[in-house]
């Protein structure tokens, strides 16, 4: 069972993805946060096996966050799962290290098939 | 979207009642288009063989198909053609009004000239609004002189269609410079080129967006609910934001706000859709240029 924390500023992608992760792949949820800045920190504190990403968010967005958590932990699990798909965002996020990437909206088989492949 | 191109210009003038259009959804809803009701629309079978085949079908454990192609009224390929037609929304519209005996064949016949002349639309546009699914539709009603602005109304129609309901309606947008509504939820979008787009309207048709996309009951339209819908114009954005950076025009994408009781201002012009899912208006408004005030 892996720990997971969702980073996301929408109560509804955290809601829809928390659903995912608890109760189709049996995982936990361990934290959430609204934002990058305050997904770091709860990175730092609660130390999840894997992390969701979103980068639309106020105050940090995803790639910045993504960036600090690479940081604390260059081996850190991290998906970014986001709306904002543009080449050069998912080109800078794989260079920043993150490991796979979901478009929004997502089909709900396939952000099962990568989570599970991840949280392994 | 058919029936609801169609039932609203019906309604609008006054040849049915909303009663009769409500009874012809709640049709839609329940049942599929009969295999013998095509076979007479396109003229293979005749009323009297798919009077036997249906009399002939209640006697023995067959499929109305089988029983026409052993009785040699239909050929095997002509069936299989039949059956792709199944899902056209417009000849279960045509069943539906002949079975709730609101029209007979002649009267939708006649309307249906009379819409098309109204409009002016041509007979390759009047195939596609019977036969077409909401994206072929949207390809010809949603027009403005931003091409970008019209992929992102086309975006929009395909993810209500998709998340939201199948029960769709829209008209032509229009120019605006201001609008003004009681609930507001909208995203923009900046860089090379700057784009806005909003959901505007009731209370009651955001929160059946905001139910439907979240997938739970929302009793009140507050910040979660309000999430919900800002959550989707943040998908229908993305997917805008994927085709700008195909072209290398790079935007970022702000997060999104909601408000009540708003007027939005386009100093250049922005276009407002109305849109109706399952008969509750929307306003989907979209800009591009110059960015919104929103007071
Ligand atoms: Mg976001």
């Amino acid at each position: 069972m892996a720990k997971f924390l969702i980073v996301d500023d929408s109560t509804t992608s955290r809601k829809m993805l928390r659903e995912i992760i608890e109760h189709e792949l049996g995982h936990i949820v361990i934290g959430e946060a609204s934002d990058g800045a305050k997904g770091v920190k709860m990175y730092d504190a609660l130390h999840p096996d894997v992390v969701t990403m979103d980068i639309t968010m106020p105050v940090m967005d995803g790639i910045e966050a993504l960036k600090e958590i690479k940081e604390l932990n260059p081996e850190a699990k991290v998906i970014m799962i986001t709306a904002a798909g543009q080449a050069k965002m998912i080109t800078k996020a794989v260079d920043l290290g993150a490991d796979e990437f979901i478009a929004k909206p997502y089909e709900h088989s396939s952000i099962v098939e990568i989570l599970k492949k991840l949280a392994l | 979207m058919f029936f609801r191109i169609f039932g609203n210009y019906l309604v609008e003038e006054e040849i049915i009642t909303e009663v009769q259009l409500d009874a012809l959804m709640e049709y839609k809803r329940k049942n599929h288009v009969r295999l013998g009701m095509i076979a007479m629309e396109e003229n293979k079978m005749t009323p009297a063989q798919v009077k036997e085949v249906s009399r002939l079908q209640a006697l023995v454990d067959k499929m109305f198909g089988e029983i026409a192609v052993e009785k040699g009224y239909l050929k095997k390929e002509e069936l299989a053609d039949l059956i792709i037609q199944q899902s056209a929304p417009y000849l279960l519209f045509v069943q539906g009004a002949l079975d709730t005996k609101i029209m007979d064949k002649e009267e939708i016949a006649a309307h249906l000239q009379t819409y098309q002349d109204k409009y002016g639309w041509t007979n390759e546009q009047m195939r596609i609004i019977k036969f077409g699914s909401v994206d072929d539709v949207s390809a010809i009603i949603v027009e403005t002189e931003d091409e970008w602005i019209s992929d992102l109304f086309r975006l929009v129609l395909r993810n209500l269609n998709r998340f939201i309901t199948n029960d769709l309606y829209f008209e032509a947008p229009k120019r605006m410079k201001t609008f003004s509504a009681p609930h507001f939820s909208g995203q923009e979008m900046v860089g090379d080129k700057n784009f806005m787009l909003s959901f505007a309207g009731e209370e009651r048709s955001l929160l059946f967006i905001a139910e439907n996309y979240a997938g739970e009951k929302k009793p009140l339209l507050n910040a979660d609910s309000y999430d919900s819908v800002c959550e989707f114009i943040n998908c229908i954005n993305g997917l805008l934001a994927r085709r700008l950076d195909e072209e290398d025009i790079d935007v970022e994408m702000l997060p999104p706000k909601y408000k009540d009781d708003f007027t939005l201002y386009a100093s250049d012009d922005m276009y407002v859709m109305p849109v109706r899912i399952e008969n509750m208006l929307v306003m989907v408004l979209a800009s591009s240029g110059q960015r919104c005030v929103l007071i």
